[in-house]
């Protein structure tokens, strides 16, 4: 009998809203969560605004002196996970660590430690420079800094594929339950605001200076974000012994890789995702009902994106294909993350988060990206796309639990 | 409408097999130049050349000296590649060449490449973002900011051997290569792919020694200590870095078989053991060994006694070779195993560290001949185990365990067997 | 700027040369980059090159004019 996975928690740190209630209250509003950038000088950028958290306190997910050993990423993740574990209702001390998974995704993962430890190098020069910052930094601190911070021994990981990797822990913690290697896992992404993201998307001309349209004719780009996705993962016949709330269930998920160009993406990569995923769950493409799109705002990304799904969907009209990243901008290693908690959520309450500040329709991108408000519909089956530079694509299949 | 029945998922566990091995070590370059060295005991490290080390009490690394990737991988499109990026691509390059794989249209869907990184390239990172704050956000240099991504590396190797079917990095510290090795054997057992290139790679630069050296974990970072790397030597005081990567392909036994390919080994098992309390640093009783080890034979099915010897993890720190001497010593007794610590001739080479060992016990079991430990000449009581001192030998191998300990937390192990497949 | 002269073709033609792998004899005048193997990322480093090596600053929307030699002096000579 084929193990199923169901999603039992969901935690979120956004820059619309901390905590499920308060992010999904703002993606139904359209409520964005750009603004001025204060967590890094803008003085000589020409760019001043993105998606910053204004409102992140770390003590109220953990004690101030535990606070201090861990960098943002690992704040945000620690706080997800937190709000995951709580929602999920498990005493993780009942859990058997043997079993148990924390596995995260990230882009830059602790990055303002090294961002400090370059500033100080550069301005100050090496003597300056403290050991306190080091230890914080490698990537894999992300998902190790969870287990720490809750005292468990579990299987831990991070796997940094940058802007599709919430998906990717997603899947993984997927895999390892489908595979009877464990019951309970801790998934999703993080990623802070970074100084080399901004500098870094500025410098390829695809950001935006004032906000995010995503399949709009004349979207300027992207924006960078910042904040953290948890899910609870958990096998079915465990999570309705212990009564648990099930808000979706995991169908299947692709990985697809372009092998084409690091930051330029590419039809046949996604329509191979797309359709791999759609084997990957045993569905059709006509059963699909959602899509939430990777949806950056940039030229390149979105027409790609909406070619490739007329291409797999047949050029479908009622299919609608909304981007997130129109309000909290890219968050990164937590966006698909992120998104997949979206589409948890616009299947639990039967609603379309929609794509905001779309003015201009592209008749290069055919698709209906539920412009501006939030659209009642039954979902029964959501895709969610990711797609990141170097080409590695992830699209994660979520769909309403039936008992 | 009415949901559909999900598919069956056949999901039950395929034997895989290591069928091309590559890697680039300060050494050797290639399998052959690495196995020999191995067996000689040739040591890797000397005064670090890449940068400069003169605030520094600590000078010496696993360098490898005139490292020319074009000579590998040809001259064009290799300009805004990092070290760490050149590494990876040439050891997967030889891997995949040794393999006798050719990658076509027909079957790159099925083929995969995984990368275990921690750090990807900390130089690009930070000299991109050094470059910005110095002379402002409009004098980077757009191409190198794709190097930033610890994913780098292996989109990469996709790129230039046009493998389509995933791309995935895994971080996890001193860990992070077998843990990779673990999340390509999960991707054959899911049927995503039929063969995944899996491995290593950690470049030598100047963020990452310097950082292990205000850590305090360098040998001679602490007071005027020699210099030196010697596992399980009671006079060790401390790492000594080095760099390098190493790949293997890996594939299902089947189709290893149906391509006639060459079979240098089976991996059984997979072992892993997290422990909070060694985040940040080596504790002597850390229960994250002991899982490791234990996990992994289990995993295997067979006994501790069926294991020939142990590719250790040992690298001259005080505590760490301790702890890994204490955790081998508990499950195989004292001095009843073989434990040889490659590191004392590359170096602590951090992310590709467990890919570096697995290489050295893949052609140890090869050649059924024991790499030595190195620099040995005063024991340790804390450390009462056979660590092949200074000269190798031949043993008959069937079995081996591949540790990939450290500080950060996490502590992985593999199980090999070289019998008859 | 005098970016008729020799000396500035000639180094707008190395760094031109260096950034496409190609040989800077290849590089005629009229030559279209994408003709001589460049990609968008290189035609992106060669703005940001122009750019440091004659301290100006080159905006986005004359990106898509770069497309050989000859528009590049062009570009100088408007500064």
């Amino acid at each position: 009998m084929a193990r199923r996975i169901v999603v039992t928690g969901i935690g979120v740190v956004s820059s619309i809203g901390i905590g499920k209630e308060n992010f999904w209250n703002s993606l139904i509003n359209g409520k964005s969560g750009i603004s001025d950038v204060s967590l890094i000088d803008v003085a000589n950028f020409k760019q001043k605004r993105g998606g910053e958290i204004k409102d992140f306190n770390p003590v109220l997910y953990m004690k101030e002196n535990e606070a201090k050993k861990y960098g943002r990423a690992s704040q945000f993740g620690i706080a997800a996970a937190r709000l995951a574990i709580n929602d999920s209702k498990v005493m993780l001390s009942q859990l058997d660590s043997d079993r148990l998974a924390i596995i995260m995704g990230t882009t830059m993962a602790n990055i303002r430690e090294l961002e400090l430890i370059d500033e100080i190098w550069t301005r100050k020069g090496e003597d300056f420079l403290k050991s306190d910052p080091i230890p914080k930094y490698p990537s894999h601190s992300l998902a190790f800094s969870i287990a720490q911070e809750l005292k468990i021994n579990p299987f831990c990981m991070v796997i940094p594929t940058a802007c599709s990797a919430g998906n990717y822990s997603i899947g993984y913690g997927y895999d390892l339950i489908k595979s009877n290697q464990a019951e309970y896992v801790i998934c999703g992404g993080a990623d802070p605001f970074s100084r080399i993201t901004f500098t870094g998307f500025g410098s390829l001309f695809a950001m935006a200076s004032e906000k995010c349209q995503p399949f709009d004719k004349n979207r300027k780009g992207m924006m960078v974000g910042e904040g953290a996705g948890v899910l609870i993962l958990e096998e079915l016949t465990q999570a309705v012994r212990r009564k648990a709330y099930i808000y979706a269930e995991i169908l299947g998920y692709g990985l697809s890789c372009d092998a084409s160009h690091m930051t330029l993406p590419s039809i046949e990569g996604i329509v191979k995702v797309l359709r791999r995923a759609l084997i990957s769950s045993g569905i059709k493409n006509s059963d699909v009902d959602y899509i939430s799109a990777h949806g950056t705002g940039t030229k390149a990304n979105d027409v790609a994106e909406s070619k490739a799904i007329n291409v797999v969907f047949d050029g479908r009209k009622n299919l609608p294909v909304s981007s997130i990243k129109s309000m909290l901008g890219h968050t990164m290693g937590a966006a698909s993350a992120m998104e997949a908690i979206a589409c948890v959520l616009a299947i639990k309450h039967s609603i379309i988060p929609p794509t905001i500040n779309f003015e201009t329709s592209d008749e290069e991108c055919e698709i209906d990206c539920v412009p501006n408000r939030a659209r009642q519909k039954k979902i029964q089956i959501a895709l969610n796309n990711s797609f990141a530079f170097g080409g590695n694509n992830a699209c994660t299949v979520f769909s309403k639990y039936l008992s | 409408m009415a949901h559909q029945k999900i598919q069956h998922k056949d999901v039950r566990n395929n034997r895989i097999v290591i069928t091309g091995i590559g890697v680039v070590s300060s050494i050797g370059i290639g399998k052959e130049d690495f196995w020999q060295a191995l067996k000689q005991g040739k040591s890797g490290i000397k005064p670090v050349t890449l940068f400069d080390t003169s605030s520094m009490q600590s000078k010496l690394a696993g360098e490898i000296a005139d490292f020319k990737a074009e000579e590998i991988l040809g001259e064009k499109g290799l300009r805004n590649l990092d070290r760490a990026t050149k590494l990876a691509l040439c050891a997967s390059e030889l891997a995949l060449h040794d393999s006798e794989l050719k990658i076509t249209e027909q079957n790159t869907d099925h083929i995969g490449v995984v990368l275990g990184s921690t750090m990807g390239s900390v130089r690009s990172i930070s000299e991109f973002d050094k470059e910005g704050i110095m002379n402002g956000p409009r004098s980077v240099n757009p191409a190198l900011f794709s190097n930033t991504v610890i994913n780098s590396p292996a989109s990469q190797i996709s790129i230039r051997l046009q493998i389509k079917g995933l791309s995935a990095t895994i971080s996890s510290g001193f860990s992070s290569a077998l843990d990779a090795v673990k999340y390509a054997i999960d991707c054959i057992n899911s049927n995503k792919s039929s063969a995944v290139l899996v491995g290593g790679a950690e470049e030598l630069c100047e963020q990452t020694f310097k950082g292990f050296y205000k850590l305090k974990l360098l040998s001679a970072s602490r007071k005027n200590d020699k210099e030196m790397i010697c596992p399980f030597d009671v006079r060790r005081n401390g790492m000594i870095l080095g760099e390098g990567a190493a790949f293997f392909l890996i594939e299902k036994l089947s189709s290893a078989i149906n391509r006639k390919a060459p079979i240098y080994a089976e991996i059984i098992g997979y072992g892993t053991g997290f422990d909070y309390k060694s985040v940040n640093r080596y504790r002597f009783d850390s229960c994250g060994p002991d899982k490791s080890i234990k996990s992994a034979i289990t995993s295997a099915k067979i006994n501790f006694s069926d294991v020939s010897f142990v590719a250790s993890s040992a690298n001259s720190d005080v505590k760490g070779d301790a702890m890994e001497a204490n955790a081998v010593k508990k499950f195989f007794g004292v001095k009843k195993i073989a434990v040889p610590a490659i590191k004392s001739m590359i170096g602590e080479t951090f992310s590709a560290s467990g890919a570096m060992q697995l290489a050295a016990a893949v052609l140890m079991m090869k050649n059924q001949f024991l790499a030595p430990t190195i620099n040995y000449d005063y024991a340790d009581e804390q450390c009462p185990i056979d660590c092949v001192p200074n000269e190798g030998r031949p043993l008959k191998i069937n079995y081996s365990l591949v540790n990939a300990f450290g500080l950060t937390g996490q502590h992985s192990s593999l199980v090999l067997s070289g019998g008859r497949i | 700027m005098k970016a008729n002269s020799e000396t500035v073709i000639e180094e707008v033609r190395q760094l031109v040369a260096k950034i496409i792998e190609t040989n800077p004899a290849k590089v005629d005048l009229d030559a279209r980059f994408e003709d001589l193997g460049a990609d968008s990322m290189m035609m992106l480093e060669i703005l940001v090159a122009v750019e440091k090596k004659f301290k100006i600053e080159i905006p986005e929307s004359d990106l898509p004019k770069m497309t050989s030699l000859k528009e590049i002096i062009n570009i100088l000579n408007s500064r």
